[in-house]
């Protein structure tokens, strides 16, 4: 394992764009910077520089923040084991030198650190080589590419959760009092009304079934039902606009069909 | 009947994603069994690799094989690009080469071999598709998310398979021949 020590590269250059990946990543840059053996770490040291770039790194305000700051504790407690005098009458166990509870960590990230660095050095693709039919994205300006309004939606699991969130946070509060107002609507009712209204209407928004000042209920329903008609192929689902919030647009998959499917949802 | 190598050209060239020899079978109705598809889309990425002057090869990728266009084309490919090629953060190349590595993992390992907290990392990986939640630790309490890596990743990372990924030992000493190294001994 004292090998790896040997192939710890680490680039300098990241410190002036890229920020520090964790704890972990800004103690390997001191100990690199000072040219010090990750085994015989001078603590005082590395905790004050860690404690100065720990300072500078607040600033902005990273999310990770509490972990650098769990380091610094840790650093902090480990300056003070090593300032307390170890008894030296020969009947203890000599206690493991507190350093080692940095080095172990360090040295697996410094490993890590590597390993991600050289799947960072591969080829990869869409940045280094390319696959016929991954343009996707290229030139949007040809007028034979889809309108970006025109473009299918394609999104995971994460995104529909955020569109929910999105939903939810819209749904008025329960102002004082207790609502004592039921929602009696069902999926099955919600999928109908959804499908009516498409078929009068064509294409619309996502806001506009949803409606203003519904119940939580009733747009989890609307949401659901949404997404039931576009799985079954019923409708198609575009994005306007990402930023304007009035959710995706959407469209009968055959303008001209006149019932559509029939629903018998509880 | 088309020579076998220039039909599986032809397959090769209009897929849409990497194809083997078990994906390419049903154009054949049995003509020609797997092992002979298998050799005739070796000896082309061999052919590709080493004798035609082309810019582009066939790459082995994620259990099948790919056109691609050869590295030193890609900056003029990223021009034409509208959106900046897809990036990793350090912390998010960090973050896959834990799971690729000692996969299926819990959050919890990542967090500890990082020293930082992984959930937005793994929140950004999951919506590019390169890792997905494999399955749940039933003996611990919560049931914690288990993550691996997906055939996107090998795809991205033009890997063959995960028993392609470079050892420790590889990495620091590029003789890929030297070695069987298991890959999830790395750590131990």
């Amino acid at each position: 394992m004292s090998e790896a020590r040997d192939h710890i590269s680490i680039n300098l250059h990241f410190f002036e764009g890229d920020t520090f990946s964790g704890p972990l990543d800004l103690l390997l840059y001191l100990i690199k910077k000072n040219e010090v053996d990750v085994h015989d770490i001078p603590v005082g040291l590395i905790t004050e520089q860690y404690l100065e770039h720990l300072a500078r790194l607040e600033e902005l305000n990273l999310d990770a923040a509490g972990d650098f700051l769990v380091m610094a504790a840790t650093l902090t407690q480990i300056k003070s084991r090593l300032l307390l005098p170890t008894p030296d009458d020969g009947t203890e166990e000599p206690e493991e030198d507190p350093r080692m509870t940095l080095a172990r960590p360090l040295l697996e990230y410094a490993q890590v650190r590597e390993m991600g660095e050289s799947l960072g050095e591969r080829l990869l693709l869409d940045r280094d080589v390319f696959s016929r039919g991954s343009f996707e994205d290229f030139d949007e300006s040809d007028p034979a590419a889809p309108k970006p309004e025109e473009r299918p939606l394609r999104v995971s699991l994460f995104e529909l959760v955020r569109a929910w969130k999105g939903l939810a946070e819209k749904i008025p509060k329960a102002t004082a009092g207790i609502n004592f107002k039921l929602e009696t609507v069902t999926i099955g009712e919600k999928l109908n009304e959804i499908r009516l209204f498409m078929l009068e209407k064509k294409n619309a928004h996502f806001k506009e079934l949803a409606g203003e000042n519904r119940g939580k209920l009733t747009t989890a329903l609307s949401f659901l039902a949404t997404l039931e008609l576009a799985r079954i192929g019923f409708l198609r689902l575009h994005q306007d606009n990402e930023e304007d919030g009035s959710g995706p647009r959407l469209f009968l998959a055959n303008p001209d069909a006149e019932t559509g499917p029939e629903f018998d949802y509880r | 009947m088309q020579p076998l190598k220039k039909i599986v050209e032809a397959l090769l060239f209009v897929a849409e994603g990497p194809v083997n020899a078990e994906k390419l079978l049903p154009a054949f109705e049995g003509e020609y069994g797997p092992e002979e598809i298998n050799e005739a889309l070796k000896e082309l990425k061999e052919e590709y690799d080493n004798s035609l002057d082309r810019a582009f090869g066939v790459r082995e990728v994620a259990g099948g094989y790919q056109f691609r266009s050869r590295p030193e084309f890609g900056v003029y490919a990223i021009r034409l690009k509208k959106k900046s090629p897809a990036r990793l953060s350090r912390a998010g190349l960090e973050t896959l080469a834990v799971i690729a590595y000692r996969q299926p993992v819990l959050r919890a390992e990542i967090e500890k071999l990082r020293g930082v907290d992984a959930g937005g990392v793994l929140r950004s990986l999951m919506e590019k598709d390169l890792i997905r939640i494999s399955s749940r630790q039933d003996n611990l309490p919560g049931r914690p998310m288990l993550y691996a890596t997906t055939a996107r990743f090998l795809e991205t990372f033009d890997l063959p398979s995960l028993n392609d990924l470079p050892t420790a030992e590889e990495m620091a000493n590029p003789d890929p021949e030297e070695s069987d190294f298991r890959v999830n001994k790395l750590f131990d």
